[in-house]
């Protein structure tokens, strides 16, 4: 079990190298709340639970094995952004605990490098933490700039809600934490169609264009709703949705306008983080967002 | 083995026919499924189906066992709990590993062996972090996951296979 406030940080390769300005807010919010995060020394890809698990069930074991113990070393339980790393950590962290023949073939891998799967810590995501252990009333307390009048559209991230054996969420086809998560910062959660969609992502490499027509449907019905942005908790749905957003316009001679936030950096707008802190560089402008909320971008 | 025997070895296990066997046919994964709204020629149910009848040529045809975005819809769905998308990993295990992978995944599991990241660390992502005073980027044990990789005859597939589906990126 891991000690109160302190997490082993699991950031995740794209947020590492690709998004840091999703670490960036994370730390901001997390910080205020006394969360302390540890740098998990040596770890690796979760791994990823495409192409890895895709290749090889046991290699993917084995390398998210390696992963838990380095956590277990340090005697805290894993905390990432990411719902990638979070589903893929989860799944074999429950999986080896429970399956003792799992674990045998685990260990046996992880003896190799002297190192051991113990089962003694867990896994949590930003959004689980904030909304089950921080708690809306103690968020409710720092916020400083309610974000009053703005539309938001929630997007979760599949792997952060399903399978729900694993992530134990309570109705993954109507989940609530993200949206109540988004409604303390004082902006108001809009309703809308196909909200569990899976956002097409992970098949990029393989079909293009399948993927795009998947996140294409999202971002329609989330245009149709009205709403002034998408708030994801998922860093790769994050580069389907914003980086890839224009590619996606062009490719169905279509126009969406879609800001597209993480939830962390909506809350660090309501905490009154200065814009320039973490610098927001997506893709979609948040003109839109920042203009209806009068916050200037210094 | 080729990857036809692959299934079929995989697919007589009693224990995996046992689950699959109580589908019903009702749709509901296709119905919830993201990729046949857009790719009808990708239909859980019929896949499965497909390889209830044993008729694993088809289940191999195209890259259609690489199209599940595991996004676990059909697994939450099934009123029979068969966990479809978990038992496609199966399918995808068995095709790997009579070298039927699609170019860029395996580009990808090769840059996790060789480095432990699925995204490259490039000097301007290192700029940026320390632009946001995040700390720099930690080394990755590589030989550590070289190990686990190889006791597991992973890198053996990443040496010997080449694609031989048709990735749409080169």
């Amino acid at each position: 079990m891991g000690q109160g406030n302190r997490f082993a940080w699991f950031p995740g390769c794209w947020v590492s190298n690709r998004m840091p300005y999703i670490e960036a807010a994370d730390r901001r919010v997390l910080d205020a709340f006394g969360i302390e995060l540890v740098e998990m020394k040596g770890a690796q890809c979760c791994p990823e639970p495409y192409a890895v698990l895709g290749l090889g069930r046991e290699a993917w074991f084995g390398l998210a094995g390696r992963n838990l113990a380095i956590a277990e070393e340090m005697k805290h339980d894993i905390l990432t952004p990411c719902p990638g790393c979070y589903n893929t950590l989860k799944t074999a962290n429950m999986s080896i605990r429970n399956d003792s023949s799992q674990r045998r073939r685990v260990n046996d891998l992880l003896s190799k490098v002297g190192r051991e799967f113990k089962g003694e810590i867990e896994v949590e995501h930003t959004a689980t933490v904030l909304h089950n252990k921080i708690g809306l009333e103690k968020i409710a307390g720092a916020i400083e700039r309610p974000l009053v009048g703005l539309r938001v559209a929630t997007h979760y991230g599949c792997h952060l809600l399903r399978p729900s054996r694993v992530t134990g969420t309570e109705d993954p086809e109507r989940p609530t934490f993200l949206d109540r998560l988004v409604e303390v910062t004082g902006a108001e959660s809009v309703p809308y169609m196909r909200k569990t969609l899976c956002c097409g992502g992970p098949i990029s490499s393989v079909d293009e264009n399948a993927s795009y027509a998947i996140a294409r449907e999202k971002l329609l019905k989330v245009k149709q709703a009205g709403a002034d942005c998408l708030a994801v908790a998922c860093p790769a749905c994050m580069i389907q949705y914003d980086t890839n957003q224009h590619s996606i316009e062009k490719t169905f001679s279509e126009t969406y306008g879609v800001p597209v936030l993480y939830h962390t950096e909506l809350m660090c707008l309501a905490m009154g983080v200065p814009v320039g802190q973490i610098g927001f560089p997506h893709q979609v402008k948040l003109d839109r967002v920042l203009d209806k909320l009068s916050i200037s971008r210094a | 083995m080729g990857a036809i025997e692959k299934l079929r070895a995989l697919t007589d296990d009693q224990n995996f026919r046992k689950k699959l066997s109580v589908c019903y046919q009702c749709g509901m994964c296709t119905g919830g499924c993201p990729v046949a709204h857009v790719r009808p020629d990708y239909n859980p149910r019929r896949m499965l189906e497909t390889i209830l009848l044993g008729r694993y040529d088809e289940v191999l045809a195209s890259n259609l066992i690489w199209l599940c975005t595991s996004c676990h819809s059909c697994l939450e769905r099934c009123p029979q709990r068969i966990e479809l998308s978990e038992l496609l990993v199966d399918l995808k295990n068995a095709a790997a590993e009579s070298g039927s992978i699609p170019k860029m995944l395996l580009e990808r599991a090769k840059r996790i062996a060789e480095t432990g990241q699925s995204t490259p660390v490039s000097k301007a992502s290192l700029v940026w972090r320390e632009k946001l005073n995040l700390s720099p980027i930690s080394p990755v044990n590589v030989e550590e996951i070289q190990t686990i990789l190889q006791a597991t005859k992973f890198p053996g597939w990443l040496e010997r296979t080449r694609s031989n589906v048709n990735g749409t990126r080169e």
